[in-house]
């Protein structure tokens, strides 16, 4: 059971950790450039977003 | 152990290490605001809720990065196993913590309109599926990030709330280990989190590097653990007869023991007291903890995790506890260590081989 779990385990992170670099790489990739960034200053997305 | 239930059974060290991560997580965000504070003056001073907002989430991923390294530390080198003792503290403290983050961010961005804050979080951006015509890139760019952090905050709860060994017995340990597991799927959530939502808008490298760098760490650290276990457990088993020997008398240390890999069959741990030899399951009963790498306290094999006891003769704890493990026939033949490597039912009494035996079995259930 637990050599089970181990494999298991190592499963989760081949499948997850891919997709958690690639999804960190392709949100940073889809951001808009510095000079291209309207948020006011000092502001959140969050705030930006809110409404 | 599991006796009854009972609260949080605190001793000095729990409670100094409460403490520790107490001063440690108010300084941290008390630091990281005060500097937000002076760092940006002016036009461009962030709003004190904003960087509180900003310290307790990153205060947050830091204490989740930390306790999600400590697992696959601790099975690459067993110096690291003292930092598994508190792990679920520091896991407790991280929702404690996230808890804060989201409570002031749907207070503070959600809470003044005319809709209900928490569906306000879920519904004030439904840009879930791309617009038509709409590029995936923009449609990224506008995804609705905070719902992400609520289904992480849920996940995080679900194991705060969780965590005491009374649900670890009641829910079986198997049920237990696999919903905390989901902390790896809310540590990806939380990265998706933050990478859609506040470094959308942060130009800088800073908050990118650290997010990044650590999800690298904290992937291979896993991976590399896992694929290393595996290719032990390939090299090191050793081809299955009746009797095995597993390691010579002068390998093993007075209390100390020996992980043992046999192939197709789990890890057993070999220990000698004084002038016997006893095998039993490496698999600690509380939470699979590697018994082998414990050491024989009060005459109990403890694990080196959480400080689980078994007595080697028969597996079983010490009365009043009632956990048991499963246990192995020994022998001794001249210096070899020799092992059954067939598991007998957890708690069987088996009495321990004589290390001035040198002939025959001794080791009968």
């Amino acid at each position: 059971m637990i050599r089970a779990q181990r494999r298991r385990h190592l499963w989760w992170w081949l499948l997850l950790g891919p997709l958690i670099l690639v999804g960190f790489a392709v949100g940073l990739s889809v951001r808009p450039s510095a000079s291209a960034t309207t948020a006011r200053p000092g502001a959140t997305p969050t705030q930006e977003a809110s409404p | 152990m599991t006796h009854a239930y009972r609260a949080v059974q605190w001793n000095k060290h729990k409670r100094t290490y409460d403490a520790l991560i107490a001063v440690g997580v108010v300084l941290f965000i008390a630091l990281f605001v005060v500097v937000g504070l002076l760092q940006h003056e002016g036009d461009h001073a962030a709003h004190p809720v904003t960087l509180i907002l900003r310290a307790t989430s990153t205060c947050a991923i830091t204490l989740l990065t930390i306790v999600l390294a400590i697992g696959p530390l601790a099975r690459l080198s067993p110096r690291f196993n003292p930092l598994l003792y508190n792990r679920r503290h520091l896991g407790v403290s991280t929702f404690l913590v996230a808890l804060v983050h989201g409570g002031l961010a749907t207070f503070w961005y959600h809470g003044f309109g005319v809709v209900d804050p928490v569906t306000s979080v879920f519904t004030t951006n439904a840009n879930y599926l791309p617009a038509e015509g709409q590029r995936w890139q923009s449609w990224l760019h506008g995804f609705p990030y905070q719902p992400l952090g609520v289904f992480a905050l849920i996940i995080l709860f679900l194991m705060a709330a969780t965590s005491h060994d009374f649900w670890l017995k009641n829910l079986s340990p198997r049920v237990w280990k696999n919903l905390h597991t989901l902390v790896y799927l809310a540590y990806g959530l939380i990265v998706m989190h933050v990478t859609l939502g506040f470094l959308q808008d942060d130009v800088s490298v800073v908050y990118a590097g650290l997010l990044g760098g650590s999800a690298a760490v904290i992937v291979v650290l896993h991976v590399v653990a896992g694929v290393r276990e595996n290719i032990k457990e390939g090299q090191d088993g050793i081809a299955n007869t009746e009797w095995v020997a597993v390691a010579k008398i002068d390998d093993l240390e007075d209390a100390h023991g020996k992980v043992v890999c046999l192939k197709n069959h789990e890890r057993i741990a070999v220990f000698r007291h004084g002038d016997k030899v006893s095998a039993v399951s490496n698999v600690c009963a509380h939470q699979n903890g590697p018994l082998g790498e414990g050491r024989i306290i009060d005459g109990c094999i403890t694990c080196p995790w959480h400080g689980y006891q078994y007595r080697p003769e028969d597996g079983q704890s010490p009365p009043p506890y009632t956990e048991t493990i499963p246990t192995y026939r020994v022998r001794v033949e001249g210096r070899d260590i020799l092992v059954n490597p067939e598991a007998l039912p957890p708690g069987t009494a088996v009495e321990p081989a004589l290390i001035h035996e040198t002939v025959g079995e001794a080791g009968d259930a």
